[in-house]
C-alpha cells in the first residue's frame, strides 16, 4: 500500500465488522485508503513503527483512526492512552467505533482525549450510513493539523 | 447683842430639852439621808426640810432657855430663819418625789423667795414679832400684823403639797409608787400637826408640842423612803437580792457543819423550809445526806479548796432529783475553815436530756451500722441477721426475732421466722398464720403490739410460753402499704416491760430496717436483672458479630455478583451485538449484491433473518438500559417537568414526522429526581402513548397531574388501544407484553424500566385503562414539594388558570403541522 494513500487506520478484531466497514467505505470510494490492524498490540506497532512495522515510513500518519474498544492483547482505551501520551500520535484524530453504550466507556474515552464516540448500529443500513458519513467527515471535511507544524510547536 | 453670848442670859430649861434632842435627831437623819442618797435631788430636798426644822427647834430651845426678854425675842425671831423654809422645803420635796419638778419649778422658786422674804422681815423688822408672851414653859413671840399673811402662806404651801400628793395618789397605778405616796401623805399629815406651835403666838396658852409631830413626820418619811427604796441600793442589799433570786441553791455551813445560810432556791430544791435548815447540822435534817457521811465531810473540810460532785437526792418518795454540788471551803487564819459554801444545782432535766441524747446517738449509731450493713451485705439473710442484732443492742433486749411474709405451700401467705437471737435463735423456720400469736396479730393489724406478761397471755403460743418470756413486743416491717414482716424483741426478766421510749425507738428502727430490706430486695432483683441483661448483651454482641460477618460475606458475594453482571452486560453489549450486525449486514449484502440469484421467497427469508436480528439487537439494548438503571448513581436535582415533557414531545415529533397527534400539556409542578432517568420515564410513556394511538383518527396524548392524598401524581393519558385491566399486574414486568408484536412492536422492557426508575425514586407507578378506550399511566415522586401551579390545590388537571398565567393547555404541537406555539 502506498503510504501516501493512508487515510484511515481501522483497528478492529472482528473480521465481519472489518468486512462490513470496508464494504460501507467501498461504496463511497474510501476503501483503498484504509489500513486494517486486528489487535491493540499490532496497532501500537504500526503507529510507533515498531515490531512488524519497524520499516514503515515514520512520518506518514493516518488522517483518522477508527478504534474498537474491545481488542485482543491491548484494549482500545490502552491504545488511545498510549497515543495521547506520545508526541508523535498525540494529535491524530481518534474515533471510537464500538458496540458499547456503557456510560463508563464513553466518559473514559473522552477523558483520554477521543475525538468522537460512535456506537455501531446493528442495522447494516444505519451502520453503513454512519461509516460513510464518518469517512466523509474526517477525510473530506475535517482539517487536521500538519504533523511537522504541530511538532515544531511543542 | 452681847447678851446673846453671855451665858448668864441663859438658864437650862427642862422645856428646852425635848426640842433640842428632837432637833439633833432630825438633823442627823437629814445628814444620813443626804449621804446615803449621794446628794440626789430627793435627799437634798429632804435635808433642806430637816435643816429648816433643826434651825427652828434649836432657836426654840434657846428661846425657852433665855432669861432675858431681849435675848428671848432675838431667838424667837431667829426661829423664823428656819420656820418659813419648812413650808418651801416641804413643797420642794413633794414636787421632786412626785417627779413633777420640771412642771412646777416656778412655784417651788416662788415658795423659796417668799420664805426668804418672811425670814428677812422677821429678823430685820418688827412686822412679825416685837414682843413676847410669858408662858410657864418660857417666852413665846407674839405675832404682829404679818402673822396672818405668814400663816396663810405657810399653810397654803403645805396644803398645796397635800393636794399634789392627793392627785398623784389618785392617778398612780397600784404598786410601790402608790404605796410610797400614801406613806408620805400619812407622814406629812402627822407633820402638819406641827402647825400647833403657831397657836401660842396668838396668846393662847398651849404648850407647843409641834416638835413631836415633826419628829413623827421625819420618822415616818424616813421609813417610807427606806421601805420604798428611795435610798441607795447597797452592796449588801444587792448581795441579799442575788442570793435570794439566784437559780442555784446556796447553803453555807460553819466549820461544825451547821447551816448558817440558805436561800430560796435551796429551800425549793431540798423541799425543806428555811427554818428547818438554819442552825442545824446538815445531816440531821436530810434523810439522804448531801455529804455521804461525817468522815467524808471532815475529809472535804480538811482538804479545803473546791470539790465538785453529783448525787441523786430523793426529795420525797419516788421523786429523785439529780443535784450537782460545788463545795468550796473557806479557810480561816489558823487553817481551820470558817465557812463551807455549797452551790447546789438541779441537773435532773439536763441529765434527762443527756440520756435522751445518748439514746439518740445509740439510735443513730444503730442506724449508721444498719446502713453500712445494707451496703456491705448483699445477702438478704445477712441483713436480717444484722437487723435483729442491732435492734437487740439498741433496746437492750436479749431475745429478738424477725418474721418475713412468705408464700406458703398452699399458696396462702404465711409468716416465717427468718432470723432469731437469744432464745429465738432456734425458732428459725417457725410459721404463723395471720392473726396467730403476737406476730400474726401485728401482721394483721399492721401496728406495734406489746404483751406485758406473755406467760398469762391467752394469745401466746405454747412453744414460746415454755421459754418463760415476760414482756414481748412486735412491730411491723412495711414496704409501701404492705406488711412484709414483723420485728420483735422479748424480755425474760420478771417485771421488766417495754417503756414508751423503747417502743418508739423500736418502731423507728423498724422503719429504717424496712427500707434497708426493701433496698436489699431491690438490689438483689437488680443484680439478677443486670446479670441477665449482660448475658443478653453478650448474646446480642455475638449475634451482631455473626450478623456483621454474614452481611460482609453476603455483601462480598453480592458485589462479586454485581461485578459478574457488569462484566456480563458489558460483554453482551459488545460481543452479542457484533454477530447481529454481521447477520443484518451480510443479509443486506446478499440482498444488494446477489438479489438476482434469489427468488422472491429467498429474498423474504433473508429479510426475516435481518429483521429478527434487528429485533434481538433492540432487546439487548433495552435489557442493558434496564440493568443500567439499577446500577447507576442517581443525581437528584429539581426538574422542570413541564419543560421536560415538552422537549420529549418535540423529539418524538422530529423522529416520527408522519404521525398526527394532539399533544396537551398542563402546567406541571417541578419534581425532585435524577433528570436523565425521569426523562427516560417520560420518553417511554410518551412513546408508548404515541405508539398505541396509532390508527386513531384523532390521536390525543395528554400530560397532566393531580393531587391526591397530599402528593402530586403525574399522568400520561392517551386515547389509544388501552388494555384489559385484568392483565394490569403484568404490565410492568420485564418482557411482559399485552399486545402482539404484529399489532404493536416492542420488547416489553419500556414499562419495566419506568417502574424501576420510579421505585428508585421512592415513588409509585400504576395504570388505568379500558380495552380500546385508552390508557392512563400515573406516577408519583415523593421528593417533590406538594405544590400546585398558581397555588390551586384542586386534584384535577389545571383547567381554569388565572388571568395572570397564560393558558398552557394550548396544543403545543401537532405532528405533521407547523408548530406555532414555541
Amino acid at each position: 500500500m502506498d503510504a501516501q494513500e493512508l487515510q484511515i487506520l481501522l483497528i478492529e478484531d472482528n473480521p465481519n465488522d472489518v468486512e462490513l466497514t470496508l464494504r460501507a467505505l467501498e461504496k463511497h470510494h474510501f476503501a483503498n485508503k484504509v489500513f486494517v490492524v486486528h489487535d491493540g498490540a499490532e496497532a501500537l506497532d504500526f503507529l510507533f513503527c515498531t515490531g512488524a512495522y519497524a520499516e514503515r515510513e515514520t512520518n506518514i500518519d493516518p488522517k483518522v483512526v477508527f478504534l474498537d474498544l474491545k481488542l485482543p492483547k491491548v484494549d482500545g482505551l490502552e491504545v488511545l492512552r498510549s497515543m495521547r501520551q506520545d508526541e508523535r500520535t498525540r494529535l491524530i484524530p481518534v474515533v471510537m467505533l464500538t458496540s458499547s453504550e456503557e456510560e463508563q466507556d464513553i466518559v473514559e474515552s473522552y477523558q483520554l482525549g477521543v475525538n468522537s464516540y460512535i456506537v455501531k448500529p446493528i442495522d447494516f443500513e444505519n451502520f453503513a450510513r454512519s461509516v460513510a458519513e464518518l469517512g466523509f467527515y474526517w477525510l473530506v471535511l475535517n482539517k487536521p493539523p500538519r504533523r511537522h507544524a504541530a511538532n515544531s510547536d511543542l | 447683842m452681847s447678851h446673846l453670848l453671855d451665858t448668864s442670859s441663859y438658864a437650862l430649861s427642862i422645856y428646852a430639852l425635848p426640842t433640842l434632842l428632837t432637833m439633833v435627831a432630825i438633823f442627823v437623819l437629814g445628814i444620813v439621808a443626804l449621804v446615803h442618797e449621794r446628794f440626789s435631788p430627793v435627799s437634798v430636798a429632804f435635808f433642806a426640810i430637816t435643816l429648816a426644822v433643826s434651825i427652828w427647834l434649836f432657836a426654840q430651845s434657846m428661846l425657852f432657855s433665855s432669861r432675858d426678854d431681849a435675848v428671848a425675842l432675838w431667838w424667837a425671831r431667829a426661829a423664823y430663819l428656819g420656820v418659813p423654809f419648812i413650808a418651801s422645803a416641804t413643797y420642794h420635796f413633794t414636787v421632786v418625789v412626785l417627779r413633777e419638778f420640771q412642771r412646777f419649778w416656778p412655784a417651788v422658786l416662788l415658795g423659796w423667795v417668799l420664805s426668804a422674804l418672811f425670814s428677812a422681815l422677821s429678823i430685820a423688822t418688827g412686822a412679825l414679832f416685837y414682843d413676847l408672851y410669858h408662858y410657864p414653859w418660857g417666852g413665846y413671840a407674839r405675832f404682829q400684823w404679818l402673822g396672818l399673811p405668814f400663816i396663810i402662806f405657810f399653810m397654803g404651801l403645805l396644803l398645796a403639797s397635800m393636794v399634789h400628793y392627793w392627785f398623784a395618789y389618785r392617778s398612780a397605778p397600784p404598786g410601790t409608787h402608790k404605796r410610797r405616796i400614801r406613806a408620805l401623805m400619812v407622814a406629812f399629815g402627822v407633820g402638819y400637826l406641827g402647825a400647833l406651835d403657831l397657836i401660842p403666838a396668838y396668846g393662847v396658852q398651849i404648850y407647843p408640842f409641834g416638835y413631836l409631830a415633826i419628829l413623827g413626820f421625819v420618822v415616818l418619811a424616813a421609813r417610807a423612803i427606806f421601805i420604798y427604796r428611795l435610798v441607795d441600793i447597797t452592796p449588801a442589799f444587792a448581795a441579799n437580792e442575788i442570793i435570794n433570786t439566784m437559780n442555784d441553791g446556796l447553803l453555807v455551813l460553819d466549820a461544825e457543819g451547821v447551816v448558817r445560810l440558805v436561800n430560796q432556791a435551796t429551800e425549793d430544791m431540798l423541799r425543806r423550809p428555811r427554818e428547818e435548815l438554819l442552825g442545824n447540822p446538815v445531816s440531821a435534817n436530810l434523810d439522804d445526806p448531801l455529804f455521804a457521811d461525817r468522815a467524808q465531810f471532815n475529809d472535804m473540810v480538811k482538804q479545803g479548796g473546791l470539790t465538785n460532785y453529783e448525787l441523786n437526792f430523793e426529795v420525797s418518795v419516788g421523786d429523785s432529783r439529780c443535784l450537782s454540788l460545788s463545795v468550796s471551803v473557806k479557810p480561816g487564819r489558823d487553817e481551820d475553815p470558817v465557812a463551807i459554801v455549797c452551790i447546789l444545782r438541779d441537773i435532773t432535766r439536763r441529765k434527762q436530756a443527756e440520756e435522751q441524747m445518748r439514746r439518740q446517738n445509740a439510735y443513730l449509731a444503730a442506724l449508721h451500722q444498719t446502713s453500712l450493713g445494707l451496703v456491705r451485705r448483699l445477702e438478704l439473710s445477712d441483713l436480717l441477721e444484722a437487723i435483729i442484732q442491732r435492734a437487740s443492742m439498741l433496746v437492750g433486749a436479749e431475745h429478738g426475732y424477725i418474721y418475713v411474709v412468705q408464700q406458703g405451700e398452699d399458696g396462702q401467705p404465711v409468716l416465717a421466722v427468718e432470723a432469731g437471737i437469744g432464745l429465738f435463735a432456734g425458732s428459725v423456720g417457725a410459721r404463723l398464720r395471720p392473726g396467730e400469736g403476737l406476730a400474726g396479730r401485728v401482721w394483721q393489724q399492721a401496728e406495734t403490739l406489746t404483751v406485758g406478761d406473755y406467760g398469762s397471755w391467752p394469745g401466746g403460743a405454747p412453744t414460746y410460753k415454755e421459754m418463760n418470756f415476760h414482756a414481748v413486743i412486735g412491730t411491723p416491717l412495711v414496704s409501701g402499704e404492705q406488711v412484709t414482716g414483723v420485728l420483735g424483741l422479748a424480755y425474760t426478766e420478771e417485771g421488766r416491760t417495754f417503756t414508751q421510749g423503747e417502743i418508739e425507738l423500736l418502731e423507728r428502727f423498724a422503719q429504717l430496717a424496712s427500707i434497708a430490706l426493701d433496698n436489699a430486695r431491690l438490689y438483689s432483683a437488680a443484680r439478677i436483672e443486670l446479670v441477665e441483661r449482660k448475658r443478653a448483651e453478650r448474646e446480642v454482641k455475638v449475634l451482631n458479630r455473626d450478623l456483621e460477618r454474614r452481611v460482609a460475606e453476603r455483601t462480598a458475594q453480592l458485589e462479586a455478583a454485581v461485578k459478574e453482571l457488569e462484566a456480563f452486560s458489558y460483554s453482551v453489549s459488545h460481543d452479542l451485538r457484533a454477530p447481529l450486525r454481521a447477520v443484518t449486514g451480510f443479509s443486506n449484502a446478499v440482498l444488494e449484491d446477489h438479489a438476482d440469484k434469489l427468488d422472491a421467497g429467498g429474498q423474504r427469508y433473508l429479510r426475516l433473518i435481518r429483521d429478527s436480528a434487528l429485533n434481538m439487537g433492540q432487546l439487548i439494548d433495552d435489557l442493558l438500559a434496564f440493568s443500567r438503571v439499577g446500577r447507576q448513581q442517581m443525581a437528584s436535582s429539581e426538574i422542570d417537568m413541564t419543560a421536560l415533557a415538552r422537549s420529549i414531545f418535540k423529539e418524538i415529533r422530529i423522529a416520527d414526522p408522519g404521525r398526527d397527534v394532539d399533544f396537551v400539556i398542563a402546567r406541571l409542578p417541578p419534581a425532585q429526581g435524577d433528570r436523565a432517568l425521569i426523562r427516560q420515564v417520560f420518553a417511554n410513556l410518551l412513546q408508548n402513548a404515541v405508539k398505541f394511538t396509532r390508527g386513531r383518527d384523532h390521536a390525543r396524548v395528554e400530560v397532566g397531574f393531580e393531587t391526591t392524598g397530599g402528593e402530586n401524581v403525574y399522568f400520561v393519558r392517551d386515547n389509544g388501544a388501552g388494555f384489559d385491566m385484568r392483565y394490569a399486574h403484568k404490565l410492568f414486568g420485564v418482557f411482559q407484553r399485552l399486545h402482539s408484536a404484529s399489532e404493536f412492536e416492542g420488547t416489553g422492557v419500556g414499562l419495566a424500566l419506568v417502574q424501576r426508575i420510579i421505585s428508585r425514586h421512592g415513588g409509585r407507578v400504576w395504570a388505568e385503562a379500558r380495552l380500546g378506550g385508552g390508557a392512563t399511566f400515573y406516577f408519583t415522586l415523593p421528593g417533590t414539594q406538594k405544590e400546585t401551579p398558581g397555588g390551586d390545590d384542586t386534584p384535577t388537571e389545571y383547567k381554569a388558570p388565572e388571568k395572570k398565567q397564560p393558558r398552557e393547555e394550548a396544543i403545543i404541537g401537532r405532528t405533521g403541522t407547523a408548530d406555532t406555539s414555541d
